[in-house]
């Protein structure tokens, strides 16, 4: 089975990813039913990074 | 035996978000897609499954039942054990013998004692708080511990230890702190509350708003100007919103003005222009801190609308209601969001109640008079 993983490449930042399952040629109804978008949260509470690094 | 892992699911717009409690993710499915995982997990044969599924959408059967395998393989399995946590952050440490700084904060009635072992511990959280700096002859309640070993920094909170972050993690070190903050604050525990949104928050004293975007699209700028438009600023950068009510609460920290944003902003606020201007230079930020207006650290509002603001020069104000699960797509990759099943289905609740809007401006002044409309229902 061929899975297409397409990681978000525009913003990195963001956990997210369109997957899709399986490959059913002509059966383009297939294709777009097993196509969905996972969004994973923040594993842990952040804040900005805005004072990543000690560049004061 | 592992306890069977939950999944959740909630139809917005015309998709279905399920979610999954083995690793906290969301995800958007179409309906047909959805509810063929919804009836693997009632256990459903996936004959039935696929004979049904053929019917709905006219293919041959074994493309159907291929179909139907693919999603119990992809998606149901997947999820069907609960990963073990593991703690990663557990070390040997040794308490620093002196602590080059001490601080004390007050946040309404409560202390808050902070020794830093170094100024470079002190830089990462002093500057957000220092508008709660207090004399430090009050008894504190809470006593914190920032200090630095083996290149990790460490955060205890009455000599227990809370985690460490190495220098990559820092922002998560700083996302633990706030939450410690949160929690004694607001007397509520990790588990009580819902998730904690990177965004600002505003108020009219009845209600409040999420004011959501990228990092440079102006959310602490607008912030910062409708504070000195009659309304208050609740939280910036860190919004935390309970299970319970699912309220939005008070976060006492100062709000980020950006060296670009000093224009707009001075004539409101002088004192910005004497104030420290803090150089961030791996991230080519120079910033100094706004405290907020909010004189009660305590105070919780229910949500009544997530906003996704954008500054454009030389754009006309655009006020619309967005799609809920654009909107979601924005959400939640920036959210910290409770991975506890009960507030995943508040969460997902919730979400699909609040309207979403987006507003585009270059005009301070019809911007405010959007976000006033909008509190005022009168669109």
């Amino acid at each position: 089975m061929k899975k297409n993983i397409e990681n978000n490449t525009e913003e990195i930042t963001r956990k997210e990813a369109l997957k899709k399952i399986g490959n059913y040629g002509k059966y383009t109804v297939l294709t777009a039913l097993g196509t969905y978008l996972i969004l994973l949260p923040q594993k842990a509470q952040a804040k900005s990074p805005e004072t990543q690094g000690t560049g004061f | 035996m592992l306890k069977k892992s939950e999944i959740l699911f909630n139809k917005i717009e015309n998709k279905t978000i399920v979610w999954f409690e083995n690793s906290n993710q969301y995800t958007v499915l179409e309906n047909t897609t959805a509810k063929i995982l919804e009836d693997l997990t009632k256990s459903s044969p996936i004959k039935k499954i696929a004979e049904k599924l053929s019917e709905e959408i006219s293919i041959p059967i074994d493309k159907a039942f291929d179909f139907v395998l693919d999603i119990e393989k992809e998606l149901y399995k997947t999820s069907l054990n609960k990963k073990e946590n593991i703690v990663n952050d557990y070390r040997d440490f040794e308490k620093p013998d002196s602590y080059q700084f001490s601080k004390k904060y007050l946040i309404n009635d409560i202390v808050l004692k902070v020794d830093f072992q170094s100024e470079e511990e002190l830089f990462l959280v002093h500057p957000k708080f220092a508008h709660l700096e207090t004399e430090n002859t009050l008894k504190e309640n809470f006593h914190y511990q920032v200090f630095m070993q083996n290149n990790f920094t460490f955060l205890l909170v009455d000599k227990k230890l809370i985690g460490s972050w190495s220098q990559k993690e820092i922002h998560f070190f700083q996302g633990k702190f706030s939450m410690q903050i949160v929690q004694n604050i607001h007397q509520k525990e990790e588990e009580k509350w819902l998730g904690v949104f990177h965004a600002s928050a505003v108020s009219d004293d009845k209600s409040s708003m999420l004011f959501l975007g990228d990092s440079g699209n102006g959310k602490s700028t607008s912030l910062a100007l409708l504070q000195a438009n009659g309304f208050t600023c609740l939280a910036d950068d860190f919004v935390p919103v309970d299970a319970a009510k699912q309220e939005v609460y008070s976060f006492p920290s100062a709000i980020s003005i950006k060296k670009n944003s000093l224009k707009t902003l001075l004539p409101l606020y002088p004192e910005l222009e004497n104030s420290a201007e803090f150089h961030f230079k791996r991230l080519h930020k120079i910033v100094r801190y706004l405290p907020p207006n909010n004189t009660n650290y305590k105070k919780h509002l229910p949500c009544k609308a997530l906003i996704f603001i954008k500054y454009e020069s030389e754009s006309d104000l655009v006020l619309n209601k967005i799609s809920k699960l654009n909107a979601f797509e924005k959400l939640v990759p920036d959210s910290w969001l409770s991975p506890i099943k009960e507030n995943a289905s508040i969460f997902l609740n919730w979400f699909s109640r609040i309207p979403c809007y987006e507003i585009i401006y270059s005009d301070n002044t019809k911007m405010i008079e959007a976000v006033t409309k909008l509190f005022a229902d009168d669109l």
